[in-house]
């Protein structure tokens, strides 16, 4: 029988930052067997810093110590760590004690690692809610958040991976725990996942490269128009209200280039991503584009379809539907890339590529379909993207995410029958994907050498 | 000889679908190839969901034929097997249904311009 092992808190932030926490919340249940990627508990942290200058911005709220089981085995709670309550919630109730035993973790296998604290994961998760009033609390990385990430602490610096893709990407990167646990741990470096969501923004190249070009002024008439818009939203459509002004908040947004605070054992440091991933998929066949200002606007259909009359009717009045071809989708692509190599030389950039595999189509003639059929057939338009994509990865060094073949595989009708929402095998197997190419790569964190170590 | 044109299988755990667009009308000729009917099958009217998987189709004809009846309308929902029209293989043919077999078909997956 391998001995049980105390295990401790452990080192966070350093001498530089001063942390606070709530009491645990135990997330297993006392003496329960744990698998590796098991959640042992959390408890919610304040950081205060002498420094100027506000550090974690947007993310104070939801900002969490999580512990995960590393290695098989069962835990014995020590007595105390939980009050319960709003006691489990509130950051400022104790300092940081990095040696405070927070109980026995009983391998299945003996140690082996010259650090047994190593049986268990420590991770911090951080949430920026879209507004203030947007607190959901319940679960590890709850709430409505225009970003999530999650980073494993350990001594140096996390290397980073940036999500930007739309609902076939951001749960392969959250994994079935949703908060990045299960992504990090089978990376098996000190990583960090970031990932913000299609809603109501859907990230499309021309979206995020106008983001990032987006002048003052052009942020100010953008502004107006929701001003106008504003006015016009009927009173009992609050849903049209706070639709309206998230997608401002997120139109205004700059993700591709954001920075991001993360403690690590022994210190606060501000990182920014080393690797990034897209999504093809958010280049859809149309897009909206605005008639006076000119820039595109990409929203989910089923979001805009349950938007009210005058929502809708701004939207006819002062949009414009226009056909996005492969071409199109191409330059921008294109265009995308070399404004993230002009800040970000080193970073490397990851596309999950279309599900063109079908097991139900038998298309004999193709006089039914105007030309071009990429604009009137999805699975030719899935082709000739993801033939584009390939045209672009010799190019310009890309790389892709076979989620076609994966797909093909698997089994589509199985795996992805409607060629966007996968099974959480499929899921899986993309996300064994993305971290093999990111060790390829060797990107910090998932492979590479880590920064500073 | 009748031929029924019925709602094929595409995605049978999403259930019915609903027709968009209707290509024929009664007494017209069609070829090999010709448009049938334009619909969607999705749960975004059947069980609204967040980001529901929602597909177009179009179905075509593989073979010649006279369209005899029209039973499917724009807007109407339909499940898989209900019959949307009835052909004959021959002009002139009387329409049977009871003797009636079902059309060669062919179905893809087509891109719709977005609703406002």
């Amino acid at each position: 029988m391998p001995a049980s092992v105390p295990l401790v808190l452990g080192p966070l932030g350093g001498s530089a930052v001063q942390i606070t926490r709530s009491s645990l919340r135990w997330l297993c249940a006392d003496g329960q067997r744990l698998r590796p990627g098991d959640p042992i508990a959390l408890c919610n942290i304040a950081v205060r810093t002498a420094a100027q200058g506000e550090r974690f911005a947007e993310e104070a709220e939801d900002l969490r110590f999580v512990l995960v089981a590393a290695a098989p085995g069962r835990l014995r709670q020590a007595p105390g760590l939980s009050r319960g309550g709003w006691h489990d919630e509130m950051r400022g109730y104790f300092p940081w004690d990095a040696d405070r035993v927070i109980g026995a973790f009983e391998p299945d296998a003996a140690v082996t690692d010259p650090d047994p604290q190593a049986l268990v994961a420590r991770f911090c998760v951080a949430g920026r809610r879209v507004g203030e009033v947007a607190e959901d609390r319940t679960g590890i990385l709850t709430g409505w958040h225009d970003r999530k990430r999650a980073w494993r602490v350990g001594a140096v610096r996390p290397g980073t991976l940036l999500g930007l893709g739309i609902c076939e990407l951001s749960p392969v990167l959250r994994g079935p725990d949703h908060a990045f646990l299960a992504t990090l741990l089978a990376a098996g470096g000190l990583g960090q996942v970031v990932d913000v969501p299609d809603t109501p923004l859907v990230p499309c190249a021309r979206t995020l490269i106008e983001q990032i070009r987006r002048t003052d002024a052009e942020r100010a008439l953008l502004v107006d128009g929701f001003r106008a818009l504003a006015a016009q939203i009927e009173p009992d459509r609050m849903g049209d209200w706070i639709f309206a002004a998230t997608l401002l908040k997120a139109l205004l947004g700059r993700p591709s280039f954001e920075r991001y605070d993360v403690l690590t054992a022994t210190g606060l440091e501000e990182v920014a991503p080393d690797a990034m991933i897209l999504s093809v998929n958010a280049d859809g066949p149309h897009r909206y584009r605005h008639r006076r200002l000119g820039y595109t606007l990409h929203c989910h259909p089923f979001q805009r379809l349950r938007t009210g009359a005058a929502f809708r009717s701004w939207l006819a009045r002062e949009f414009v539907v226009e056909q996005h071809p492969v071409g199109a989708a191409r330059r921008d692509y294109a265009e995308l890339i070399r404004l993230l190599r002009e800040q970000a030389p080193e970073r490397q950039i990851l596309v999950l590529n279309s599900v063109a595999a079908t097991d139900r189509e038998d298309i004999l003639c193709y006089d039914a379909y105007d030309p071009p059929l990429s604009l009137a057939l999805r699975n030719v338009r899935a082709r000739e993207m993801n033939a584009m994509l390939h045209d672009l990865a010799a190019e310009t060094g890309i790389a892709i995410v076979d989620a076609d073949a994966i797909a093909a595989d698997l089994g589509v009708h199985r795996s992805i029958p409607d060629g966007t929402h996968q099974s959480g095998e499929m899921q899986a197997v993309l996300r064994d994907e993305i971290l093999a190419i990111l060790r390829a790569r060797r990107v910090p964190g998932f492979g590479g050498a880590m920064a500073g170590a | 000889m009748t031929i029924r044109l019925v709602l094929p299988v595409t995605n049978e755990e999403l259930g019915t679908a609903r027709i968009d667009d209707v290509h024929i009308a009664a007494g017209q000729s069609l070829a090999p190839g010709a448009r049938l009917f334009d619909f969607t099958v999705g749960l975004d009217a059947a069980a609204a969901q967040d980001c529901p998987p929602v597909t177009h189709y179009r179905m075509t004809l593989r073979e010649k034929a006279w369209v005899g009846r029209v039973d499917a309308m724009a807007g109407q929902d339909v499940g898989v097997g209900d019959v949307l029209a009835l052909l004959a293989a021959d002009q002139g043919d009387p329409l049977d249904p009871e003797g009636a077999r079902n059309a060669r078909v062919s179905v893809a997956a087509i891109i719709r311009a977005p609703d406002w």
